[in-house]
């Protein structure tokens, strides 16, 4: 890095953020004593990040139980009554999978449009994507699940690089 | 079936607030971000806050790591993102940073007309490239922490902070250039 840029580097390091306001921060530290005194009365298995477990597990059992009911999976043509039963029990939602991976990223749909409006603003338009993938594991059998969700969002905003 | 966490203590609660009394700004600060306003950004700190707290209590009740604490304000950001319809979000965003009110940074005495124009550039700068820059000059990571918070690998943070960088440094001699005739 050039030394202009280190430079510009230690002038951003003199920005200071702004803190939480006193009344957020007392409302955080109260928070704190709250959840200290529920104490593990709500449960912690569910990751911090994307969907609840709960949900993940939902979603990953419809998948596998239509995969069953097609033979995809397992080399099976019908499906096991027995695993239907299970598969409404939250016991074995939350024990029959093991979460593998999470991530979520944006990405642009293609390039962005560069528009000229009436008052002589240059703007760029695009489309955003959203992308929330989990893959999950399915202990019993080994079968790696993987579910993604696209969400597109248009942007809009301006532009002097054109 | 979900095994509880264990019980936490007056320790543990004095070292989550040291933990969030040491982090606080940082997480602000990346939350302003992805919200609207300074108000919205502290309700989505506290909802950070609860998040991370379940997560740790499988972990021994712990403060959390800072890039954990990131990815999760990222996360749900994008949620509240989606659910109040984006572009509204982004355009709103745009007319406060441009009509100067709700300011995030704070700009130090001396110097003060350069650090207002490069707060206004930093403000302009595409959200992607101010998330890393805000996680690297403010948030204090490394690019390796930066590219486990955001899904990315260390080298496109890198490559992302650089070209933020680069991008600052060419307007605001622009503003200069034409500042000066």
């Amino acid at each position: 890095m050039d030394s202009s840029l280190k430079d510009l580097e230690s002038r951003l390091e003199k920005l200071t953020p702004r803190g939480m306001s006193d009344d957020g921060m007392a409302r955080c530290e109260t928070l704190i004593d709250e959840l200290a005194q529920l104490g593990s009365e709500e449960g912690g298995a569910s990751s911090p990040v994307g969907w609840s477990w709960q949900v993940t597990s939902v979603a990953a059992a419809v998948t596998l139980l239509v995969g069953l009911v097609a033979g995809r999976w397992m080399g099976q043509s019908d499906v096991n009554p027995s695993i239907t039963d299970l598969a409404e029990e939250p016991e074995f939602l939350s024990s029959a999978f093991e979460i593998i991976d999470e991530r979520s990223w944006l990405q642009l749909d293609g390039a962005p449009e560069v528009i000229f409006t009436l008052n002589g603003e240059v703007r760029e338009i695009g489309t955003e994507v959203d992308v929330s993938e989990e893959t999950v594991l399915h202990r019993d059998s080994g079968n790696y699940i993987t579910r993604r969700v696209l969400t597109h969002q248009p942007i809009e905003m301006p532009t002097n690089q054109f | 079936m979900k095994s509880p966490g264990k019980p936490c203590g007056p320790n543990c609660s004095q070292a989550w607030k040291e933990w969030f009394q040491e982090n606080a700004s940082r997480m602000l600060a990346y939350a302003r971000q992805r919200s609207n306003s300074a108000e919205e950004a502290e309700d989505l700190v506290q909802d950070a806050l609860i998040k991370l707290w379940h997560y740790q209590e499988e972990r021994g009740n712990v403060p959390p790591d800072l890039p954990l604490a990131f990815s999760v304000l990222r996360f749900l950001g994008m949620d509240r993102g989606r659910r109040r319809g984006r572009t509204e979000k982004r355009n709103q965003k745009i007319i406060q940073f441009q009509a100067g009110e709700d300011l995030w940074l704070d700009i130090p005495a001396e110097e003060k007309e350069d650090a207002e124009m490069l707060r206004d550039e930093v403000n302009q700068l595409p959200e992607k490239l101010r998330e890393v820059l805000t996680l690297k000059i403010w948030g204090g990571l490394t690019f390796a922490q930066i590219g486990e918070s955001l899904g990315l690998s260390h080298n496109t943070a890198a490559s992302r902070y650089r070209y933020a960088l680069a991008q600052l440094q060419k307007k605001l001699k622009h503003l200069k250039d034409s500042r000066h005739g």
